[in-house]
């Protein structure tokens, strides 16, 4: 017979002595229960989370994206306070565009926080980005009504503007804003479309009260600059991104004359970066509530530890006797060893399913995707296992040193 | 089958005096034999009935088990031994709680190699005559029935000898003297009994008496006429197991 025989036979003694002691068993398997269940929960909408978070970045910054700022450490255009950075060109993203390979189109941006903005008796305030033709690509967004400007319209600084739904509606109610005159600030401006919506950005901001002007005539006519704000590129192939963003770092840095050791005065923005802080805003679900879930499990393991030893004490004569027929101190050992595990697995597994039950709901109310972490189903597993075996091995060698001399007469 | 050489177990305190348990014990029995070791509390009868079973090692002395010599052997080694040929009953039955009366016979099984455990088990308790309750709890038991039950489970790995210490203390007289019974039928197929006790009319069922004080052998005689238990059950008014 196989040695596994043994083995097995051993297991299905320990199942049924944990069915026999049902009141035992629950309270054995409920830290680990709450333990499994919470890491399950926490994995599961950290994921969903990122998930949603990500695919909202995605449409307009996916793998292929980099964004180069002017000043260190902004991201996407974020309206800041102070510092106009003067030193991004146009003439530097031009040498960029053509030095550094596997660049396919690129678009740069200048931006008016608010201006006021009237047409006939309606006016609002609302903020004025300058691009290029190529924005429709780079941005991925074009125009539901009307077209996009172009070439000759940004060459000759045309005064023509883009407006968003939110800018049509409120200036215009149920008219055609096509064609029609606008004023932005004290200039003039002919509407020559409406902005595909968008909706709210990952910062909060209402993408359809913006309007679009041609980037030369916001530096020129509006702002009277000659530096821009920021400008998005679109790379060729992703995996190259690491090599370009170097390349750039290095144009940048010799044009600009910056020593060595003198900080950037410019920032780049990659998708990589855009994940890591992503991830650290999901930190707490990916770090701080599984620890908290950690603590759980280590009360359970103390629990059941505590509990085993009570059993083990009550159990003596019983371990007396299965010596006397026949069984070994590791058989002994084995046994012990193994109720606890079987319990710990038990309940890891009843964990895993009610927090998978839990994450359908907590899906649903936060507007989240329904996503299983495989990580936690994984995760999950192993530390029942372990927390199982920590805890039964020290009862478990009590249980084994026990000789029937000593308990059955 | 059994023989023991000059055995001493010696007890020693962390700080005390030595124990002498046993001392110069050397005796032999037959297979076949239906043998009772009586003592009084404390004469050691139960050091020499562990040390005998193999759930304790003599400090001196050879045991020589079947032909061989297990005195000095490795626990694990008399683990086998006992599994496969040693069955025990006790006083106080140690029947797992919970657990039917055929989990419970089935128990040695589960650390030999052999197949066919629940076959095994029921032709056990068959013999004991305890069928209609293999479902049945310790606790829906009586003492009597429970110590039979007992003896299904020493009996299931078809052991050589079966060594008993004192099978009927917690029992009373009708269901001692069945399990006696039980004792001297299984005895009447061959089986080697060891039955240790201090009452000498249990030991009078027995064929031969070895009487131990002091941690020796003070006698060793032949019973000329055992006494029959199924006499003395029928003797007795009220039901009785079925006719051993």
């Amino acid at each position: 017979m196989a040695p596994g025989g043994r083995l097995i036979r051993i297991l299905g003694s320990s199942a049924r002595i944990m069915r026999r002691h049902k009141l035992r068993t629950f309270f054995m398997m409920v830290g680990v229960v709450v333990g499994i269940t919470t890491l399950t929960l926490v994995f599961s909408i950290g994921k969903g989370t990122q998930q949603k978070v990500m695919g909202a970045i995605e449409k307009i910054f996916n793998a292929r994206s980099i964004m180069i700022s002017a000043g260190g450490g902004r991201m996407m255009g974020r309206p800041g306070a102070g510092e106009a950075v003067t030193t991004l060109t146009l003439e530097d993203l031009e040498t960029i565009f053509a030095d550094v390979a596997g660049i396919d189109v690129w678009d740069p941006m200048q931006m008016i926080p608010g201006r006021e903005v009237r047409y006939r008796e309606n006016s609002g305030s609302y903020r004025i980005l300058g691009h290029s033709p190529n924005a429709e690509r780079v941005w991925n967004r074009g125009v539901s009504r009307g077209r996009f400007f172009d070439e000759a319209q940004v060459e000759t600084s045309s005064r023509v503007a883009l407006i968003g739904e939110n800018v049509a509606l409120e200036l215009f109610g149920d008219a055609d804003p096509i064609n029609e005159q606008i004023r932005i600030g004290s200039v003039p401006f002919r509407v020559i479309g409406i902005l595909e919506v968008v909706g709210a950005d990952p910062h909060g901001m209402n993408r359809d009260s913006e309007i679009y002007i041609p980037y030369t005539t916001a530096m020129r006519r509006l702002m009277n600059v000659d530096y821009i704000m920021a400008a998005k590129l679109l790379v060729h192939d992703p995996d190259e991104m690491p090599g370009i963003v170097e390349r750039i770092t290095e144009i940048l840095r010799e044009r600009h004359r910056l020593a060595e050791g003198v900080p950037d005065d410019f920032s780049i923005l990659t998708p990589i970066k855009v994940q890591e802080m992503v991830a650290r805003a999901l930190r707490i679900f990916n770090v701080f509530l599984p620890i908290i879930a950690g603590i759980s499990l280590l009360v359970g393991g103390v629990v059941i530890a505590n509990l085993m030893l009570i059993s083990v004490g009550e159990r003596r004569s019983e371990i007396g006797l299965r010596k006397a027929v026949g069984a070994r101190s590791r058989d002994i050992l084995l046994q012990f060893l193994m109720e606890a595990t079987v319990i710990t697995l038990a309940g890891g597994l009843v964990g895993i399913v009610i927090g998978l039950v839990g994450v359908r709901a907590f899906a649903g109310m936060l507007n989240i995707p329904v996503a299983v972490s495989g990580k936690a189903l994984v995760l999950g597993i192993l530390f029942s296992t372990l927390v199982g075996l920590a805890a039964g091995v020290f009862p478990a060698r009590r249980a084994a040193a026990l000789e029937p001399v000593e308990t059955l007469q | 089958m059994i023989q023991l050489q000059d055995i001493a177990k010696i007890y020693r305190a962390h700080d005390g005096p030595e124990v002498r348990a046993l001392s110069d014990v050397s005796l032999e029995i037959a297979e076949g034999e239906f043998v009772a070791i009586v003592g009084v509390s404390g004469s050691g009868k139960s050091t020499l009935m562990n040390i005998m079973g193999m759930l304790d090692q003599p400090t001196s002395g050879s045991y020589r088990f079947d032909g061989e010599e297990v005195a000095r052997l490795g626990i694990d080694k008399l683990a086998r031994i006992r599994n496969g040929k040693l069955g025990f009953v006790f006083q106080s039955f140690h029947l797992l709680p919970r657990t039917s009366a055929l989990e419970n016979v089935e128990l040695p099984l589960v650390y030999s190699d052999r197949s066919d455990v629940r076959g095994l088990a029921r032709r056990a308790l068959r013999a004991v005559d305890l069928e209609d309750r293999v479902s049945h709890h310790p606790g829906e038991m009586s003492g009597g029935q429970q110590q039979r039950v007992a003896i299904a489970r020493a009996l299931v790995n078809e052991p050589d000898v079966i060594f008993a210490d004192e099978p009927t203390g917690n029992l009373d007289t009708r269901s001692g003297l069945e399990v006696i019974g039980i004792f001297q039928q299984l005895n009447r197929q061959g089986k080697t009994i060891v039955l240790v006790t201090h009452d000498t009319l249990i030991a009078g069922h027995a064929g031969r008496i070895l009487r131990i004080a002091d941690g020796r052998i003070v006698a060793d005689e032949a019973v000329a006429q055992p006494k029959s238990a199924a006499e003395a059950l029928a003797g007795m008014p009220g039901e009785t197991a079925a006719a051993p």
